[in-house]
This record gives structure tokens, C-alpha cells and sequence, in this order.
């Protein structure tokens, strides 16, 4: 059983100009995420990457096809229920870091634990060995606002991590980092994805990060093709 | 800001209430320590001594009333009037003497009429001026009783009711009731306890009395004012409406800013109900400490009304050069716990009706959309 089975998934687009027709964005598309292997997927802007990540991790539906999470099809699941799912095997990086304003690193770091209705003092401690993991020993009581840009980024990759997720989603995680910041953040995020043994699908236009992963795929003409696999 | 808008919102409702509140319970308290007492019983066997002595009742005493026409021999001018009639230590009694205000000295025996100082202006009469005083057989048609005496001013008063001054002068009830006799005579009761418990008290001593409440003897004036009162409750409820549809497109601005949290908040795992209740929530938190803030500033507003009124009123003639009434209005504001909880309860209702309305766009926004939205 994969973390994630994308099964011949398909996405439409109502167009933006009343009486045009539908825009197919994914055709037909398959892709099973490999427990413990890191996958890419690269393609030009607007080929379909950030909605292909999305559906795989639910926040958006396909038009057609399947998408099985841990043996269970996201489709047959209310709100409450994919959320759940969602918060126990799923973790997120956007390139936006998305961190909640009036909270410290770490209960950023605690808030996927505490959805989940874990106790905080019960989850503290692995939020300090993640938040330590990567460096932010000292900015633990920080909230974003004192925070640069790679260590926000640094806060959501714990943040992502702090449920011991199957599966890492991570949106263009290093998009807004200048290019030193942006590839501390590419090492520490593999190397803390192989050390815990989690399964990545990257979605990066950079292809030198992309190829540092295991399995790398083009998104291109609304469907995948294999550019590079470790196996 | 939101919390600001709840809080000016709830102090305006409570000041206006209690303002409100103010004026009628003064002239409500004018109703019952003047013109109507709480309870007037008219029986052939009861006597003051006997009320007095029943649980519940402050005092009581007898007092005449009859209708006259007054005249200045001086001037001829005339002028009908009502004379009521108590025993001299009536006007010393506490709840009297709240509403009765002499403007001259007060003489030890009564042996002529107290009036009014509107009244005197009317007539154009003075103390020790001798006018006089036509007795009117009460009825329909007002009919002359062969009795016209000629009477002395001894002193003026004010009641702070013009209609009551303006129509109403006072005698001795022994005086009137050597003119008119005591057929008419009732007795008048201030009550300390429950008005209805008293009632039914003195319907046992007596069943065949009579017993009217003040809220009966000025019920055309008491629906009046409580009509006002609902009136009132309605327009503070529509101006707290348009606090509320404030308060509405301020929530809507607040959470268009917090939709990126909450697409976050969905992405690490809250249902969409699960954000709903977050920022439901937070606007419960801000709409307590608004209304806990309101509470507090209207409680002190209130406590200080008087000074404020002082103050506006100072303003307005620096400004105008004329004076505002406000001050010249005896009242005190007055608000109680009861009343504030029911309003607390409806700002608090409507608070949180908007605040949710205000949500539905977080609980309608595609995570997606808004995440896609925040990267670029």
C-alpha cells in the first residue's frame, strides 16, 4: 500500500469567460508516491503542479479519478473525516510559508499535534527536537514577524513533520528564498525526509532541487512523464 | 475596532436606558408621592390608624378633595382649581416631602390655601393677598355649592409636576372639612413592602373598600410611559442593528485578512467547522471583553451623568450662548442588573449572529484558491 495512489486523475477548469469551454488542467493522469522515497515533479508555470499536490493531498478534488490516501479514497470522506486524515498522514510546505501570525515558532510547530487533539505538554518535546533539528534552538518563543524568511520555512518544514506523516506535500518550499537560503533549506529538508523515513512529492520549477529527490516527473500536455527514477 | 464598536454600542444602550429610566422613575415617583399616592382607599370603616398598624405600609393618612373656583377680589381674574386637604404632619411625611418643595415659610397652622407659584402668577396674587374661593359640588355638570369663603395665601409651593402645580392648591383638612364635610374623605397610603400584598391586606380588614393603585388613578399617564419605554427599547434595538451591520462588514474585513489562516488551519488538519469555531470563538472573546469594557464605561458614564450634562451643557452655551434643559431636569439615571443582563444578552446575540454571517466567507473559501492566492 502507497502513502498516496493518484488513480487516472483528471481536472477541469470552469473557464474564466462565460459560454467558453471547460480547461482540462490533468488527463488521465497515475502516480503512486513511494513509502521512505523522495518524488519531484517539475513543468513550466500553469502546467498543473500545484493543483496536481493539492488533490493528492485533498485540499482540492479531482473532476475524475481517485485518490487513495493510506488505503482509503478521499472521495468517500465528509470534511471532518478527510481532515482528520489529512492532519494524522499528511504534511504540508507552501511556498508561502502560511504560519499563524500570533503564535511562537514553537506552537506553530505544536498546532498539527494540538488539532489532533494532542495534549501540548505531551507534544513539546518533539516539537523541540524538530524545531532543534533545524536550527532554531533560539528562536523557539519568536513569532513570525521576528523571523527571516528562511527560518519561517525552516518553522513550517517542522511544522510538516511534527505528526510523523507518511507523506510530505511541499509546494515550491524554497520559491520565495534567496539562492543560499534556498538551498539550506533544500538539505535540511531531504536529509530530515530520509532520517525519518517519510515520503516527499515535491513540486519545484527548480530543477537542481528536483533532481536531488529519488523520483523525478515532467508535467507536461496534462500528463506525467518519468525523467528520472532510482530504481 | 470591533471590540471598540461593541463597547461604545452597549454604552450608548445602557446610558440611554438609564437616562431614560431617570426621567420616568422621577416622574413616576411625582405620580406617587403627589398626585396619586401608591394606594387611595375609600371605606366607611377604615381609619389611617388602622392601615398604618397593617405590614407593608408606610403611611397613611386622610385627605379631602374638592373642586373650586378661585378669584382675586383685586383684579377679578379667576381661575378653577382642585383643593386637596391633608392634616398639617402630612406635608412632613418622607415621601411628601420628596416631591413637595415649599417656596416660602411654611406657616404652623394652615389657615388659608398654599398654592403654586405658577398659579399666584396667573392670578396675580401675593401672600396675605384675600381672594375668593368658590366650592364646586363635584358631577358632570359642575353645579355651585351656596359657599363662597374668602381666604388668605399662606404660602406658595412647587412639585415639579406643572400640571399638578397649575391645577392644585393646598388647605388644612380641618378647614375644608368644616366646609364641605367629610363624606368625601379617603385615605391616602405610602407603601414600603409589596403594593399588591397591601391591597389584598386592606381588602381583608374591609371588603366592602375600595382600593385604587397609582397605576390605576394615572393609568391613561402609566401607559403612556410605558408605552414610551417600549418605544424606546425598539429604537435603541434598531440603532444597535446598525452597530451590528458595522460590526458585520468589520468581521468581513478582519477574517478576508485571516483566510489565509484559515486555509492553513484546513491544510494541517481543521475540518472547515473546526476554523468556523475558531473564529466564532475568537468574535465571542472580543464581543465579551467589549461588552465587559462596555459594561464598565457605561456603568461609569452613568454614575457620572449628571457632571457630563453639566459639562455638555457648558459647551452648548459656550457655543450657542443658551443653555440646554438637561440640567434643569431632576432625574437619577438608573439601570439594574436585570435590565443590563437583557441587554448584554441581546448585544451579545447579535454580536455573534453577524460575527458568524461575517464567517460565512471562511467557511465558503476554497483552501486551495487562498493558498495559490497567498504565494503570488
Amino acid at each position: 500500500m502507497h502513502p498516496i495512489e493518484l488513480v487516472s486523475i483528471t481536472k477541469r477548469f470552469k473557464a474564466a469567460e462565460k459560454g467558453s469551454d471547460e480547461i482540462t488542467i490533468l488527463q488521465d493522469l497515475n502516480l503512486n508516491i513511494i513509502q521512505g522515497r523522495s518524488t519531484a515533479i517539475i513543468g513550466k508555470s500553469g502546467s498543473g503542479k500545484s493543483t496536481l499536490l493539492h488533490i493528492a493531498g485533498g485540499l482540492d478534488s479531482p473532476s475524475e479519478g481517485h485518490v487513495i490516501c493510506s488505503g482509503i479514497d478521499f472521495a468517500t470522506l465528509d470534511d471532518r473525516k478527510r481532515s482528520e486524515l489529512r492532519n494524522r498522514h499528511i504534511g504540508f510546505i507552501f511556498q508561502a510559508n502560511l504560519l499563524l501570525e500570533d503564535f511562537t515558532a514553537m506552537e506553530n510547530v505544536m498546532a498539527p499535534a494540538l488539532i489532533s487533539g494532542v495534549k501540548a505538554r505531551d507534544c513539546r518535546d518533539r516539537a523541540v527536537e524538530l524545531l532543534e533539528k533545524l536550527g532554531l534552538a533560539d528562536r523557539m518563543s519568536h513569532v513570525p514577524g521576528q523571523l527571516s524568511g528562511g527560518e519561517k520555512q525552516r518553522v513550517a518544514i517542522c511544522r510538516a513533520l511534527m505528526n510523523r506523516p507518511e507523506v510530505i506535500l511541499a509546494d515550491e518550499p524554497t520559491g520565495a528564498l534567496d539562492e543560499e537560503n534556498a538551498s539550506e533549506v533544500e538539505n535540511l529538508l531531504l536529509d530530515l525526509v530520509r532520517e525519518e523515513r517519510r515520503s516527499l512529492l515535491l513540486v519545484t520549477h527548480n530543477q537542481d532541487f528536483a533532481f536531488k529527490c529519488d523520483d523525478v516527473y515532467l508535467l507536461k500536455n496534462r500528463n506525467l512523464s518519468l525523467e528520472k527514477s532510482a530504481e | 475596532m470591533i471590540m471598540v464598536g461593541i463597547a461604545v454600542g452597549l454604552v450608548a444602550l445602557l446610558v440611554i436606558s438609564a437616562v431614560m429610566n431617570g426621567l420616568q422613575n422621577a416622574q413616576m415617583d411625582q405620580l406617587r408621592n403627589l398626585e396619586s399616592f401608591d394606594l387611595i382607599v375609600s371605606s366607611d370603616t377604615l381609619t389611617p390608624e388602622q392601615l398604618d398598624a397593617l405590614d407593608g405600609v408606610e403611611f397613611s393618612f386622610r385627605f379631602l378633595e374638592t373642586n373650586v373656583l378661585i378669584v382675586d377680589k383685586s383684579s377679578e381674574t379667576s381661575t378653577s382649581a382642585r383643593i386637596r386637604a391633608y392634616d398639617r404632619d402630612v406635608f412632613n411625611s418622607r415621601r411628601m416631602s420628596e416631591s413637595f418643595y415649599p417656596l416660602s415659610k411654611f406657616p404652623a397652622e394652615m389657615n388659608g390655601l398654599l398654592v403654586s407659584y405658577s398659579m399666584t402668577r396667573n392670578l396675580g396674587i401675593r401672600t396675605d393677598d384675600e381672594i375668593n374661593v368658590t366650592f364646586l359640588k363635584p358631577g358632570k355638570t359642575a353645579t355651585i355649592v351656596p359657599f363662597t369663603s374668602k381666604m388668605g395665601i399662606d404660602g406658595y409651593f412647587s412639585s415639579r409636576m406643572t400640571e399638578f402645580s397649575s391645577s392644585t392648591a393646598f388647605m388644612d383638612y380641618g378647614l375644608l372639612a368644616s366646609i364641605i364635610g367629610e363624606g368625601g374623605a379617603r385615605i391616602g397610603i405610602y407603601v414600603s413592602g409589596n403594593q399588591n400584598k397591601v391591597v389584598s391586606r386592606i381588602m381583608e380588614l374591609d371588603p366592602d373598600a375600595t382600593v385604587i393603585t397609582w397605576q390605576q388613578y394615572n393609568n391613561a399617564l402609566y401607559s403612556a410611559l410605558m408605552l414610551e419605554k417600549t418605544l424606546m427599547y425598539v429604537f435603541l434595538a434598531f440603532m444597535f442593528l446598525i452597530i451590528c451591520v458595522n460590526l458585520k462588514n468589520s468581521t468581513r474585513r478582519l477574517l478576508a485578512n485571516k483566510q489565509k489562516e484559515g486555509a492553513m488551519l484546513r491544510a494541517i488538519g481543521c475540518s472547515r467547522r473546526k476554523v468556523n469555531a475558531i473564529f466564532l470563538g475568537q468574535g465571542m472573546v472580543i464581543c465579551l471583553l467589549g461588552e465587559i469594557a462596555g459594561v464598565i464605561l457605561g456603568k461609569i458614564v452613568i454614575l457620572n451623568i449628571q457632571n457630563i450634562l453639566a459639562l455638555v451643557d457648558k459647551v452648548v452655551n459656550l457655543i450657542t450662548g443658551n443653555s440646554t434643559v438637561l440640567t434643569q431636569i431632576p432625574f437619577n439615571a438608573a439601570i439594574g442588573n436585570g435590565e443590563i443582563a437583557v441587554v448584554c444578552l441581546f448585544v451579545f446575540f447579535l454580536s455573534l449572529l453577524f460575527t458568524s454571517i461575517g464567517c460565512r466567507r471562511i467557511y465558503k473559501s476554497e483552501i486551495m484558491e487562498v493558498i495559490l492566492h497567498a504565494s503570488y
